[in-house]
Order: C-alpha cells, then structure tokens, then sequence
C-alpha cells in the first residue's frame, strides 16, 4: 500500500510537472502577447509593464520564476487582474464550481445509473425505450440550448426559479441541471451496456438457479460487478464537472472558474492558464487515484501493487 | 456557441410574450449590468470601460463633463490658464473631504501623477500626462527624479501644471481617472490591496461597500461629499458577461440598467419602438485601413476605387445597431466633425479610377484580402465589404479572419492589405482622433507617414480658435480620407441601452461615461 502511494505520488506530480511545463511553452509559442491593446500605447509603457511582469527576460528565465514560485504553491500575479493574485482568483472561484459540479455531479449519478439499471432490467421495453430516447437527447442537445430551455420554462412560464445570478440554493438549480444533464445521459448508457453483459454472466445464472431473490441477485452481483465502467469515467468527469463550464457559468452568470479556461487564454493571462491547467490536472491524477482505490473495493482481485 | 444561446433564448422570450411584463422595484437602488470584472479599481492602472465606469462614480477629478462633454470644475472650483496656456493652475474646491473624513489636498494630485508616470507602476495611460512637462521623460526613465514632473502644489488648495505645449483641450485630460488624486499613505499601507472594500479612500458621490470578485460590486452613498446628495441609496453592479442572460434578467427584472455591450444585437429589432430602448451616437468610429506599402494599394488610384465602390448606407441594414454611416473619420458629435469630406458612393467613377490604375473592368487584378478579427459583426460588414467590390468593380477579395490576440500582432508585425480597425474616444476633442494616424502613432498600422498631415494635427492641438482649428482638422481629414486616402472610414458606433420606467435622469452622453450622481430610482 506505501508503495502504491508513494508510486503514485510521483508518477502525479511527474503528471503535473509535464502539464505545467507544456502549458508554459505552448502559451509562450501562440501569437499575440497579455499586453497586446487594440489601442496601442507608447513603447516605453509596454517596455514598463514588460519589465514588471518579467516579460522583458528570455522564456527560460520566465520559466524559472514560474517554477519557483509553484514549488511555493504561487502561481504569480494575474496580467488582467491587477494586483491579484492567481491562487486568490482561484480560491474566489474555485469553491462556486466545486458546489455547483458536486451537485451536478450527485444528480447524474443518481438519476443516470438509476436509468441504466432500470433500463437494462426491462430491456426492449417501454422503461426501457423512454430511457434510451432520454439519454439520447441529453447527449445530443447542447448544453446552450437546454439551459436556455430550462429558463423559458422553469423561470419565465412557470416562474419557480431565477434564470441567472448566484445568490442561494434555488439559484442552484438550473445551472446544476444543465451541467450534469449530459453526464447523465451518458452515464445511463453505459450502466444499462454494463448492466446487461452482466446479466450474461455465468455467476448470476447460477445466483439465479440457487433461488436468490431477484433484488438480491441485482443489488448484490449485478450492480457492483457492472460499476466498473462507470466509476472509471466517473474520475475524470468529477474533475470536469467541479472545475467549473464556461457556458452554464456564462448563461447563468455563476462567478466560478470555468469561464477562465477560455478567457485566461484568450487574454493571453499566462499565469491564470497555468493556474487553472495545474488545478484540473491536479484533480484529473487525484480522482484517478481515487477511481483505483474504488476498483479494489469494486473488484477484490484488483490488488493496489 | 453562446451566440446561438442567445438567438434561441431571444426567440423564447419573444414566443412567451415576456419581454413586456413590468415587476416591482426598490425605490433607491440601481441594479446596473458591469458586464465584466473591473480589472482593478486602481485609477492609475484602470483603462477598461467596466474599471471606468465604477471609478466615475467612487471618485472624481479636477474637472468633469457636462452633458454635452465641456469639460466643468469638479474638484478643482476654477483654473487660471496662464504663459499662453503653458501653465494651468487650478484652485480647489475648500472643505472637500475623503471618505475617511481626511480633507483633500493639492499634494494628493502631486503624488497621484507622480506615481502615473513612474515607470515601477507600469500604469497604461501614463501617456495621458505626456503633455505635462518631463512626463514622457520620467515614464521612459530618462529622468529618475519624480519631482521634475510639472505638477506641484503651491499651497492645500492650489496646483500647478506645466505644460510641455499649450494644447487646448488640457482640461478634458482633468476629467480622466489616472488624473485623479490618490492618498498617499493608504496606498504605502497596503500597496496590493489598497482599493479592496476594506481600505479603498475615496470622494466621489458613492463608497465602494462590498466587491464580490466576478460576481457584483456595491456602492453606497458617500454621506461625505462635497455637491449635491447623491440620489441613490446602493447601486449594485452585476458583472454579467452573457448579453441574452442580461436580457433575461432584465425582463424578469432582476436588473434596472442595460448599458452599451449589454444588449444582444439580434434584439434591437425588436426592441426598437420600446421607451425603454434608447440608441444614440457614440464617439466611436468604424474603418477599414489600407497597407499603403502593399500592392495592389499601394496605389492611391486603387484606394480610391475600392473606396468609391462603398454604399455605407446598407451597413445599418446589415448590423442593425443604428449605426451611422460616415465617410470622414471625426465622428458625428465631436468638434471637427465634417460630413462633406470623404468619398461618397459612386460605382461608375470607382469603375474609372480603377481602370486608371490599369485594372478595366477588374481585369488582371491582384488578389485582396480583408483581414479582421473573429466576430459576427466584424464577418457580416466584411462579407458586405467583399460583395460590394466584386459587384461594383469586379475584383476578387478574399476574408481572414484571426483571434483578436493573432490579429493585433498581425498589424502590429506585418499588417495586411486591407484590416479593419475602430477607435473610440478617450476625451471629446478632434485631437484624439487625429493623432492616432500621425507617423509616430503607434495606432497607425497603415504604413502611411506624412510630414504635412503630422504638422497640421501639431498646429490643431494648439490652436485656441475654433475656426481655424476647425480648418485645420479640414485639411488633415482630406489627406486621410480623400487625397492620400490611408483608410476607408464606414460608420459611427451607436449606443443601445435598455433601462426601466423608474430609472430617471439618467445621464445619457456621447462617451458612454457612467454618471450616476443624479440619476434616480422611483416610481415613473
């Protein structure tokens, strides 16, 4: 077990190591600078804001403050945001698409793994249809479009909730809906494909032939030996989901991170793409992690060395 | 993507008949769409228009604006202009006082504009004091002492300016933020932090209460300030990027006030009609520029062709913000301002012009691109742009389009034959929009350079009469536009704002400046 961690400690900051340093190079490679104005100043100013934020050294160097400062778990002075720190931006907005992902999260889980089974339970019928039809709308209508479905519907018919804004639980609801309307559907589908190579299984035949109850023969074979698939993509989608879109944050105006993996760049704000880059990459080799402890509790023959 | 969001939320609202329901409001409190985070509230490295708008209203300057944009006293009661406009002296108000109770002093602007031109402040619009004597010097760190900079306070009240040349509009550059004053100790106590709620000094109508980052700021009235009560009890600033989501807000009213960027364009149709919606003229101008180094326009008989072959007029149909065409390049509502000048559409002489430069009939022409950055508007007028050339001259022009990033370092590096480009006002005077195609214009990607165009915008910016200011301007615009022709001005920015029955008196103006002073919240 030490070993296993201790490997996999390593194996993740390699992981983030190679993530960051990409990341910087590429930024660095693409046209265009954080500075860059359609109204183009003096050159001595740009030469002034250069020398402050380092810009004015060759890449390598920048690199090496880069480094130091993320061995201090800083990721340095936003361009865009001034006199604001990266690591602060990201503790304002960080913890809004955390709760907002979690609760996404939760209901496509529940309701998605919830459709599989049922579905597969009673393949070829009606349940079963529906389910399908179901899962294949929340894959194929775009997120845009469902959100702005739910606000006709839900904030602007039926006036239950607020189309916009963040400022308590019911303003959760829509933007939570939409984020995790996709996930569900695709997770509904691959439990209900699970679920019925499972049913084929030798072992519940037999579970079956020994006269256990169908509940039990679900709840205790079929469910947990057909949860592999799933809690395997469940590990990236968590990191997906918590860090935040940056089109439920934008249409719902939610203040959380998402929205800066398309501005950060857009800005050219080096230091927030690399701090938005590290934390996902950090939440993609700790949900991994924790996805392979799940195998063993899943899988008694999957051992952790 | 969210563009598609917003047509198909549009149509939704507009389905559900919901966009003429009314609600209840609160009496004294402002709910105003920022659209954005304010980068900073810093005033001497503000330079975007959601900082701008915030600060108008937590601070204000020397001088301000009146409804029509003549700079008026704010701080500063009245100023002498002395040495034939080389040296201002302003007086200030007495009795002025800082949220914090401290009174304001004359050494407060003596430090804010030290502190502007300092080059460890990197602050962008430092430029804005280059006429101020050793100012250019000092930002580009030729001079080391502050103290040479010509600002000084003779006494509490009194500043003095030195200029570098008497230019006339010096009292506009007063109206401007980075010009305003800054309390010295504050900002030495907490230099990262100094314009967060929790230390921000301020003397403006309103107090900065509460800055939730990315989500909405809160001002309250400052019950120090020095003119009139401020109408407003709280003015909430939400920052809300998605122009459809605003709309959504606003007809569900969440929000009182959407200004100028706020408005989805696929709305204005079908707002237009409505007392609520308001479009009118912004100081802000359209063109498309011409590589004067690159063939085919390196040819000043090609540039006029391509700039005969142009009906303006269908660019409103087109866009549908109630822009306003225009074929000189002072805006519409700015001084200088001159309708006559520039070509007007006229195919048959394009054709001939054309034909001139050895291309009849469009024959054996070499290939044009128009370049811009990624947007729907910018493709639309593009597209038009494109159309138009091809049918009225018959040449074939092809678009590219890049990131706005790429495409600022494309002009920046090797501007292409043919780009598009705006500019809107910093302050309301011809000069601004003048300078920026002068040779040492850093704004001039047109390769263009003329002695005679860069000593009439010299003269123009000193001139104090306003008649042969007025010729001046004449002149330098007919080279641009008309002679030497570096660009193909298209239209004026319009400004689309939406605001509720009881949002009153409110200041609507030519620069899109955020007054909320006076502006009320009651029942219509």
């Amino acid at each position: 077990m030490i070993r296993f961690l201790v490997v996999r400690l390593l194996s993740g900051a390699l992981v983030v190591w190679v993530v960051a340093t990409l990341t910087f190079f590429i930024m660095h490679a693409v046209p265009g600078g954080p500075f860059d104005t359609e109204k183009k100043f003096p050159p001595e100013i740009k030469r002034n804001i250069e020398a402050k934020y380092h810009l004015d050294q060759p890449v390598s160097i920048q690199y090496a403050y880069y480094l130091r400062d993320l061995a201090h778990l800083r990721f340095g002075p936003s361009f865009k945001y001034i006199n604001r720190q990266v690591q602060d931006i990201l503790l304002d907005t960080f913890p809004v698409s955390l709760v907002l992902g979690f609760w996404a999260l939760c209901w496509a889980v529940a309701v998605g793994v919830s459709a599989g089974v049922v579905s597969a339970l009673w393949r070829d019928r009606a349940l079963d249809r529906i389910s399908i039809f179901a899962a294949t709308l929340g894959i194929s209508i775009p997120n845009f479009v469902l959100g702005a479905l739910l606000i006709l519907i839900l904030s602007h018919r039926l006036k239950l909730l607020p189309p916009a804004l963040w400022e308590g639980w019911r303003y959760l609801i829509l933007p939570a809906l939409t984020l995790g309307a996709g996930p569900a559907a695709y997770l509904a589908r691959l439990t209900r494909s699970s679920v019925l190579e499972v049913l084929e299984k030798d072992y519940v035949r037999t579970a079956r032939a020994k006269g256990l109850s169908g509940f039990t023969v679900i709840g205790k074979h079929v469910l947990k030996n057909s949860l592999g698939p799933v809690v395997t993509v469940i590990g990236p989608l968590t990191a997906m989901l918590v860090t935040g879109s940056f089109i439920v944050e934008k249409i719902f105006s939610v203040p959380g991170m998402g929205k800066y993996f398309i501005t950060a760049v857009t800005n050219r704000d080096y230091p927030l793409v690399m701090g938005v880059t590290i934390v996902y990459a950090v939440l993609i080799v700790l949900m991994n992690f924790i996805v392979d402890l799940v195998y063993t509790w899943l899988d008694p023959r999957v051992r952790l060395d | 993507m969210t563009k598609s969001y917003g047509r198909f939320l549009l149509l939704g609202l507009l389905l559900c008949g919901c966009l003429s329901r009314s609600q209840p409001f609160t009496p004294g409190v402002l709910r105003f769409n920022l659209l954005t985070e304010p980068p900073t509230l810093d005033w001497s490295l503000a330079a975007d228009s959601a900082s701008i708008w915030v600060l108008n209203n937590l601070m204000e300057g020397l001088t301000s604006y009146d409804r029509d944009l003549n700079p008026i006293p704010a701080l500063a009661e009245r100023w002498e202009i002395l040495e034939g406009g080389l040296r201002y002296r302003f007086h200030l108000r007495p009795g002025i006082l800082w949220s914090d109770g401290v009174p304001l002093r004359a050494r407060d602007f003596v430090y804010s504009w030290r502190r502007l031109v300092d080059p460890r402040t990197a602050a962008q619009y430092a430029y804005f004091l280059y006429d101020v004597k050793n100012a250019r010097a000092i930002n580009s760190g030729e001079i080391r002492d502050l103290e040479q900079l010509g600002v000084r306070a003779l006494d509490d009240l009194t500043l003095e300016v030195e200029l570098e040349k008497p230019i006339v509009f010096f009292p506009s550059i007063t109206t401007f933020i980075v010009t305003f004053p800054l309390r010295r100790e504050i900002i030495e106590r907490w230099p990262e932090s100094w314009s967060e709620p929790e230390h921000i000094v301020t003397l403006g109508p309103y107090r900065l209460q509460e800055w939730h980052h990315e989500y909405k700021l809160v001002l309250e009235r400052n019950s120090t300030y020095y003119g009139p009560r401020p109408s407003l009890d709280r003015i909430v600033f939400y920052m809300i990027t998605e122009a459809s989501s605003a709309l959504t807000l606003y007809e569900t009213n969440s929000l009182d006030f959407l200004p100028q960027g706020s408005v989805p364009s696929v709305a204005i149709p079908f707002l237009r009609g409505s007392p609520e919606f308001k479009s009118f003229p912004y100081l802000g101008s359209y063109y498309y520029g011409f590589n004067v180094k690159k063939p085919p326009v390196d040819n000043a008989l090609v540039r006029r062709a391509l700039c005969l072959a142009v009906d303006r007029s269908k660019i409103p149909e087109i866009l549908k913000g109630g822009q306003i065409p225009c074929s000189s390049w002072i805006p519409q509502g700015m001084f200088g301002h001159n309708p006559g000048i520039g070509f007007r559409f006229d195919p048959e002489r394009a054709r001939q012009f054309l034909a001139e430069a050895g291309y009849p009939g469009g024959r054996g022409f070499p290939r044009l691109t128009i370049a811009f950055n990624t947007d729907e508007g910018h493709k639309l007028v593009a597209q038009f742009i494109q159309q138009q050339w091809r049918e009225h001259l018959g040449i074939p022009v092809e678009l590219n389009n890049m990131e706005w990033k790429v495409y600022l370092k494309e002009l920046e590096q090797d501007p292409p034959q043919v780009f598009r480009m705006g500019w809107i006002a910093d302050y309301p005077d011809p000069d601004n929009f003048m300078a920026i195609f002068t040779s040492s214009s850093g704004n001039n990607h047109t390769g263009w350079k003329s002695r005679e165009y860069d000593e009439l915008i010299a003269r123009a910016a000193v001139e104090p009469d306003r008649e042969k200011r007025q010729a001046l301007y004449d002149q330098a615009q007919r080279r641009l536009c008309e002679t030497e022709i570096a660009i193909l001005p298209l239209y004026t920015y319009a400004q689309n704002t939406l605001h509720k029955p009881w949002v009153q008196n409110y200041p609507f103006n030519a620069m899109d400046l955020v007054y909320l002073r006076d502006v009320r919240v009651e029942a219509p």
